[in-house]
């Protein structure tokens, strides 16, 4: 075995000063370094105890899945051979089992073989019942993992699952060394501290130090499979400040190459990115800016049954004629331009990609109608008949109460909406709250989104991968926050339809992706239609890298990084 | 005075546990939650096994217990063993941060270095510059010196780091160019480590912006108390005394009026001190320090409890240590003030 390894060592060796000769930068470690600034920094290097965003993009330079998701959001085979589908007989008739086969010779930094036992013990490790597994719900319905041999991974769900590619693909979900965490099961995964900031993978580099919250310096992994990869030889990922120091280090300062997630006001972005030393990229996944009308009565005079099925419906956000005209009154495309600049996109939809699963249907809210929205209401006979400027309906006066979380952008969104809003003789009352309690989750606390103890409600939500099936299926009657279920479950606005409930589970039983497609998109438009969701924005994540640095493929479905093996320096 | 300090230190044990429990209820009161910061697709039910798997789901007395058992037992052994190579710790549980699932302590030891070299730094260098600054200007009353001194003395107090601070980028990092010598780095590196002259070099010129940021504002606090103690002190009687006797200027003010006047000054900078290892929130994150001020600051954005509460107990460890020693330095200082 060691001979095997040192006879691979010596072929690489071999072969690297070739590559340089073809092109310097694009031999293994030809680039030299990488400076990356996260501004919110890493604070452990194992995905499976975080959950975070930053914990996840930053383990995958480390860390890898069966199949990631290019920047189209295409699933590409990464670990694996190939991409098991029912056709090539990779996922059984009864979408109960799918079948991965690992690409051979595939070894982790330490020089050891990976195989499909390592698969199996990262289901082990993230579904053990007192580990807390931030990723938990990736093995959800997986009944259990099989492996078959070292290179043939077997995956069976409790019930056929139209989408099987979810446990073990995509950032999220990467393989962990079996031999490096076997001791780490449970609850005794905080005591595993080296191997949560050091893990060992099969990525295109490996880790020399990590600081909590504070820089990761990384080198080339010598086993990586791809011969000439990583083009860059060493990694500096730090972190700390703000987004907008971040936007300087990259776009002013030029100290570092790469700088992620910076939602900053868009015109001082745009200044930066003038003084010629980067380049602003984005990315678009299924992040939608929405407001969420909610369904029943949150008056403060019912007490603590406000908000819940015992309240009753809602006195006037249940009528579509209401919300439409609220959302007609909406100029969207404004709203990108003050809060979002390239990082934002108007959309009528709450699933706005992939673009199978994109609905054409209510395309007219894209350009703002106040007259058209006065006139809707007018029609309906849904008018100021007390003469304060603000419309009534049954007697009841069109006021709201437009809660959100405590963010610049929110709050200038929130203002000009109020005007808007104005202008069609609703009356809104602003509200914010800190990010930290809104989706803190708190079931004591009467200010969190779960409770949603207000008319209106403004935030962002997405859903990991490219799947919608689980995501749509947030919608359902019985996931309505209430006391009974400490107040979670998702249909946060407390939409609640049968007949969506029907095609919930129409589309657990569809294979066929074109079905799927239609179903997705029939389910978005009874959402939007119903007038409980307003889509506002169509949210990407905003990064920028150095000019000099080539080979980016900004992807929103996975990490940002998740082909930076590939990324190289420029030649001047 | 050693009975003194033993009764002092024995009276700061009910003070201390008094303030742990203070702030622990504080932490645990707000509504901050460790799984808020997570992305909404991370479902409720999993955020619900990590709460439990934490432990916040303990009752409050139980987790402050638990968390006191460790903090005045198991950690100091740990230290000592770190320290001294000697195995006493036991090998049961460590105060264990939520965000990192990794010991307190050892993420505390890490950030300690470059909190102590930049904020540390920055404190000798406010009190170099402060202390002649003061006396000059004093002694020279509504000269040009002293309205000048003044002059930026208020200005290093009134206008905040973060905007001094990025006054500084804009100046020296974006409009120097970055081959220049006067081009300093706005993003400073905890990895370096200093081993050869070059190293040095950039090092300091790292620290640079840091340390003068917070080192004006240091020098013009300390330099105010300086001038006023001195004030007070320049129109007694005994320096007319002094100078009748036909001591020289230089003695008169240097040995007679600059020792009386030290007494308020050493305790205001006795008791700025513990400052110094909590850091600098804000130019930490100015220039990416990464100090112990930023590791509050972000645990307390992440509903970290163990972090926030051991660290604003060592804080508080720190007040307590250094409210002494300024107490001690008086008598030091002041051969009439005795305690015993």
């Amino acid at each position: 075995m060691t001979r095997k390894i040192l006879m691979l060592g010596a072929a690489a060796l071999a072969m690297a000063p070739m590559a340089a000769w073809a092109d310097g930068h694009l031999a293994r470690g030809g680039s030299g370094h990488l400076n990356i600034i996260y501004w919110q920094a890493p604070s452990t290097l194992n995905p499976y105890l975080s959950g975070g965003t930053k914990e996840v993009e930053s383990a995958s330079l480390v860390l890898e899945s069966l199949a990631r998701f290019d920047d189209t959001g295409t699933m590409v085979p990464w670990l694996a051979a190939d991409i098991p589908t029912v056709e090539n007989g990779g996922v059984s008739e009864d979408l109960t089992q799918i079948t991965w086969t690992l690409q051979e010779g595939i070894l982790w930094s330490d020089g050891t073989p990976m195989t499909a036992a390592d698969a199996v013990f990262t289901w082990e490790y993230c579904t053990h019942p007192e580990g807390g597994c931030a990723q938990a719900s990736y093995f959800d319905g997986v009944e259990s993992i099989v492996a078959v041999d070292d290179l043939t991974i077997e995956i069976n769900f409790v019930n056929p699952t139209p989408f099987p590619y979810t446990a073990l693909v995509g950032s999220e979900s990467p393989i962990i060394q079996a031999a490096q965490f076997a001791d780490c099961l449970g609850a005794r995964a905080p005591e595993c501290t080296e191997a949560n900031f050091g893990p060992i993978g099969t990525g295109p580099f490996v880790v020399t130090d990590f600081r909590p919250n504070d820089v990761i310096e990384f080198a080339a992994n010598d086993n990586y499979r791809v011969p000439d990869q990583p083009h860059f030889a060493t990694v500096t990922f730090k972190g700390g400040g703000d987004a907008t120091a971040a936007a300087r280090s990259v776009l002013e300062t030029g100290e570092f190459d790469y700088a992620w997630n910076l939602q900053i006001d868009p015109t001082i972005l745009a200044q930066m990115e003038a003084q010629g030393n980067g380049t602003v990229v984005t990315a678009f996944g299924t992040s939608v800016e929405r407001l969420h009308m909610n369904q029943l009565n949150p008056d403060p005079a019912l007490g603590d049954i406000r908000s819940t099925a015992e309240a009753g419906p809602h006195p006037f956000l249940t009528n579509p004629v209401i919300t439409q005209a609220m959302s007609m009154a909406i100029d969207r495309a404004l709203l990108v331009e003050v809060g979002y600049g390239a990082g934002g996109q108007p959309t009528c939809n709450v699933l706005p990609a992939p673009e199978l699963y994109a609905s054409s249907a209510n395309d007219g809210c894209l350009v703002q109608d106040i007259a058209g929205a006065i006139a809707l209401l007018d029609e309906a006979g849904i008018v100021d008949s007390d003469g304060d400027g603000i419309r009534e309906y049954e007697g009841t006066p069109l006021r709201v109460l437009y809660q959100t979380s405590t963010n610049a952008v929110r709050q200038d969104t929130q203002a000009l909406v109020k005007q808007w809003w104005a202008e069609i003789g609703i009356d809104a009352e602003l509200r914010n709250i800190d990010a930290s309690v809104f989706f803190g989750g708190d079931p004591a606390s009467p200010d969190t989104f779960q409770k949603f103890y207000a008319d209106v409600e403004m935030y962002t939500n997405n859903f990991a991968g490219v799947d919608p099936q689980a995501y749509m299926a947030n919608w359902a009657c019985d996931e309505i926050p209430s006391p009974a279920t400490q107040w979670q479950g998702s249909n946060i606005q407390r939409f609640c339809d049968p007949a969506y409930d029907a095609l919930i589970d129409e589309m657990a039983g569809t294979a066929d992706l074109a079905t799927r497609g239609e179903l997705a998109m029939a389910m978005n438009d009874m959402l939007v239609q119903s007038g409980s969701i307003i889509p506002l924005i169509h949210r990407g994540g905003v990064s920028a890298h150095a000019n000099s640095l080539g080979g980016i493929r900004m992807s929103d479905w996975d990490s940002e990084l998740w082909n930076i093996a590939e990324w190289h320096r420029i030649p001047e | 005075m050693l009975t003194y300090t033993i009764r002092r230190l024995i009276l700061a044990v009910p003070t201390l546990l008094f303030i742990s429990f203070i702030i622990f209820i504080i932490v645990k009161l707000s509504p901050s939650d460790p799984t808020a910061g997570l992305p909404l697709t991370i479902p409720p039910e999993v955020r619900e096994q990590i709460r439990e798997s934490l432990g916040v789901n303990d009752p409050l007395l139980i987790q402050y217990l638990k968390w006191l058992k460790l903090m005045v037992w198991d950690e100091p052994l740990h230290a000592i063993d770190g320290w001294f190579g000697t195995t006493w710790a036991p090998d049961g549980p460590r105060i264990i941060s939520y965000q990192t699932r990794a010991p307190v302590f050892e993420w505390v030891g890490e950030r300690m270095p470059q909190t102590l070299w930049v904020v540390g730094t920055s404190y000798i260098v406010g009190v170099v510059i402060a202390l002649p600054l003061g006396i000059i200007s004093a002694y020279k009353q509504y000269s040009i010196f002293d309205q000048l001194g003044t002059f930026i003395s208020m200005l290093g107090f009134s206008v905040p780091t973060f905007f001094t601070g990025v006054l500084f980028i804009v100046i020296f990092s974006v409009w120097i160019d970055q081959d220049s010598i006067f081009w300093l780095p706005s993003v400073y590196d905890t990895t370096l480590e200093v081993v050869d002259w070059d190293t040095f070099v950039l090092q300091f010129r790292q620290m640079i912006m840091p340390v003068m940021v917070l080192g004006l504002f240091n020098a013009a606090q300390i330099s105010r108390y300086m001038r006023a103690s001195m004030l007070d002190n320049l129109n007694q009687d005994y320096v007319r005394t002094a100078r009748a006797k036909g001591l020289g200027e230089r003695t008169v003010v240097l040995v007679h009026v600059l020792r009386n006047s030290m007494i308020p000054v050493v305790t205001v900078i006795a008791l700025n001190v513990p400052a110094v290892f909590g850091g600098a929130i804000i130019t930490e994150q100015v220039f990416k320090v990464n100090g112990i001020g930023q590791l509050l600051i972000v645990a307390i954005q992440a509903g970290d409890v163990p972090v926030v509460q051991t660290v604003s107990f060592i804080f508080a460890v720190l007040i307590v240590l250094f409210n002494l020693i300024a107490d001690i330095l008086y008598g030091v200082l002041d051969p009439r003030i005795r305690y015993d």
